[in-house]
């Protein structure tokens, strides 16, 4: 669990943030940051559930998609998936982060396509395998909230073919 | 850390994503190969003769006169194949086995087709009703099939090697009506790490419910007295510990045993252990195999031979010690794991070394967690000292090499195809 001081103050400060009516380039950043902070985790550790929650609408859906089945989750159901990855020991440590980005925006309405890649550790030369997290933002309570996460697993996935389609609304990850 | 809502994958989907994730390494020609020739000091790969970095025969046994001839001794009397169930009748090698697995134990035996159908036999019959079973995450994985053959078991799986999550759960446990069995390896195959003995003696002393079944398999003969392993070494007189022990790998035979603590333990899973009533036995040249060795074991020369693979050990640790290779973790075992940061990188260092003239093996999931893909490296009593010096500088080479590899290579293009729909 990342609770470092980067990420408390990070996370301190993207309630006021996210309280904002008028999504600038700022808030998205600090909200796309803090979810890859929350899902990532060291050895014995594990995601930091409560400011994971705190990033998600109560009423939003998590869809993984793999070769084998498609896994239509909420957050808590997510978090059983997680758990049961660690005690088989699937996986002890996590990270992830974005490498690129294309947003659109329609009213209240956000879509983040996120460019990830996964890394044994935060200072591994290689990745382990990138993709695409496609995200849903929704205005709910004054805040920006993620209502839909979804991304398939084992697509083949180029950066520069991605990014060299990208047009306008594209902008390069932090 | 008991959950009350379990997310599960299915078993379909598991052997699904297993065999896309095993198929992967398959494709990549790193794993599932067959030998021209060889199993010793050299081993012949797609026509290359590679130096054996990978072997499991850790006291390299298996072409010793005493083991061979034994066998050959068994052919010439009773043929390949002694053809009765067990259940009725058993070929007499057996009877002379476990005497001298009785001497090198020092306890009652039961020898098993394998350790998999030892574990299989033995934990039904152990694990009584109303106890409570804590698997090790990464024990072996035929420890975790053999448990959910219990019905209605209470498990529990421990991460890694985490004694204080132990210490909780038996305190948790204390009021427990029956026995809390904990399951785990000796030396753990892949990372080549041991059980932590020191703290697993605490727990013994403290939690009068504490059970133990250790898995051995990779300690057999390579540690203790007369090869009887780790655990027998550290828990031989506690009766509360039961070690099954491989009489495959450095033992260089075939079949398992149980070590139990008395005579009624081992008739309770001869007598009802399923794969000892219905699976087939260790056939005549195995078995004979497996009386030569084991008689090597109790005599006066084997102290000897684990001192030959124990200072190839110690060469090999500090040449470690000395280079940047991400090993795992370095304890004095024959088995070695040096960390990569992708399976990318894994396969091109295993491709790598080859092209160099060693076999060494790949692990990556499911063998070991996603997030810790690997080389895994072994030394026995095969390997000269000048093999292990020129394994030890090819893989810092390797090492390097594949990382640099890895960065250069190309990402998947598929999605330029998609996305110019």
């Amino acid at each position: 669990m990342q609770t470092g001081p980067t990420l408390a103050t990070h996370t301190q400060d993207l309630e006021a943030i996210l309280g904002s009516a008028q999504p600038d380039q700022h808030q998205l950043d600090a909200l796309m940051r803090a979810f890859y902070e929350v899902i990532s985790f060291e050895e014995e550790s594990a995601p930091d559930w409560d400011t994971m929650a705190s990033l998600f609408s109560k009423h939003a859906r998590i869809t993984r998609v793999t070769p084998e089945a498609t896994d239509h989750m909420e957050l808590s159901d997510f978090k059983n998936m997680v758990e049961e990855l660690l005690e088989v020991g699937a996986v002890t440590s996590f990270f992830e982060r974005e490498i690129a980005r294309r947003t659109d925006r329609f009213g209240n309405v956000i879509h983040a396509a996120s460019a990830y890649e996964t890394r044994v550790s935060p200072t591994a030369v290689d990745f382990i395998e990138r993709g695409v997290n496609s995200l849903q933002l929704i205005r709910e309570d004054g805040s920006w909230k993620i209502v839909s996460l979804c991304w398939d697993s084992d697509a083949p996935f180029s950066l520069s073919a991605w990014q060299s389609t990208m047009q306008g609304g594209g902008n390069g990850a932090n | 850390m008991a959950r009350t809502e379990r997310f599960r994958f299915s078993h379909t989907r598991q052997i699904d994503s297993a065999y896309r994730y095993v198929s992967a390494a398959v494709d990549a020609g790193v794993i599932m190969r067959s030998a021209e020739s060889g199993s010793g000091r050299f081993v012949s790969l797609d026509g290359d003769r590679l130096l054996n970095f990978g072997s499991c025969s850790y006291m390299a046994l298996e072409a010793r006169p005493e083991l061979r001839d034994a066998a050959h001794r068994a052919i010439d009397d009773y043929g390949t194949q002694f053809h009765f169930s067990r259940a009725y009748v058993q070929c007499p090698l057996y009877l002379e086995l476990e005497a001298l697995l009785e001497q090198m134990t020092g306890r009652p035996v039961v020898v098993a087709a394998s350790t998999s159908l030892g574990h299989m036999a033995a934990l039904p019959v152990l694990i009584r009703d109303g106890d409570f079973v804590i698997i090790d995450q990464f024990a072996h994985a035929s420890l975790h099939s053999a448990v959910k053959l219990i019905p209605g078991v209470s498990l529990e799986i421990l991460r890694h090697n985490r004694m204080d999550q132990l210490d909780a759960l038996l305190t948790r446990l204390r009021d427990h009506k029956g026995h809390v069995w904990y399951l785990a390896d000796g030396l753990y195959s892949m990372l080549g790490d041991c059980a932590p003995w020191a703290d697993l003696k605490d727990l013994l002393d403290r939690h009068d419910k504490l059970r133990l079944y250790i898995d051995d398999a990779h300690a057999t003969s390579c540690f203790g007295k007369h090869g009887r392993g780790l655990a027998l070494e550290h828990f031989g007189g506690d009766e509360r510990v039961v070690v099954a022990l491989s009489l495959n790998k450095a033992f260089s035979a075939a079949g398992g045993v149980i070590a139990v603590s008395s005579r009624e333990m081992a008739d309770r899973i001869r007598r009802c252990g399923g794969p000892m009533l219905f699976s087939g036995p260790i056939q005549p040249p195995m078995l004979g195999a497996a009386v030569g060795s084991a008689r090597l074991h109790t005599s006066s020369e084997f102290p000897r031979l684990q001192a030959e693979l124990h200072d190839r050990i110690a060469q090999c640790v500090a040449l470690v010690g000395q280079r940047d290779l991400q090993l795992a973790g370095i304890q004095h075992t024959p088995i070695f794991q040096t960390q990569c940061d992708s399976p990318r990188v894994v396969f091109n260092v295993a491709k790598l070394m080859q092209e160099r003239g060693f076999l060494c093996c790949i692990c990556v999931f499911p063998a070991v967690p996603m997030n810790r893909p690997g080389i895994r490296f072994t030394i026995s009593r095969h390997n000269h000292h000048g093999d292990i010096i020129a394994f030890v500088d090819a893989l810092e080479e390797c090492l390097a090499l594949g990382r640099h590899q890895a960065i250069l290579q190309p990402e998947a293009e598929s999605y330029a195809t998609v996305g110019a729909e």
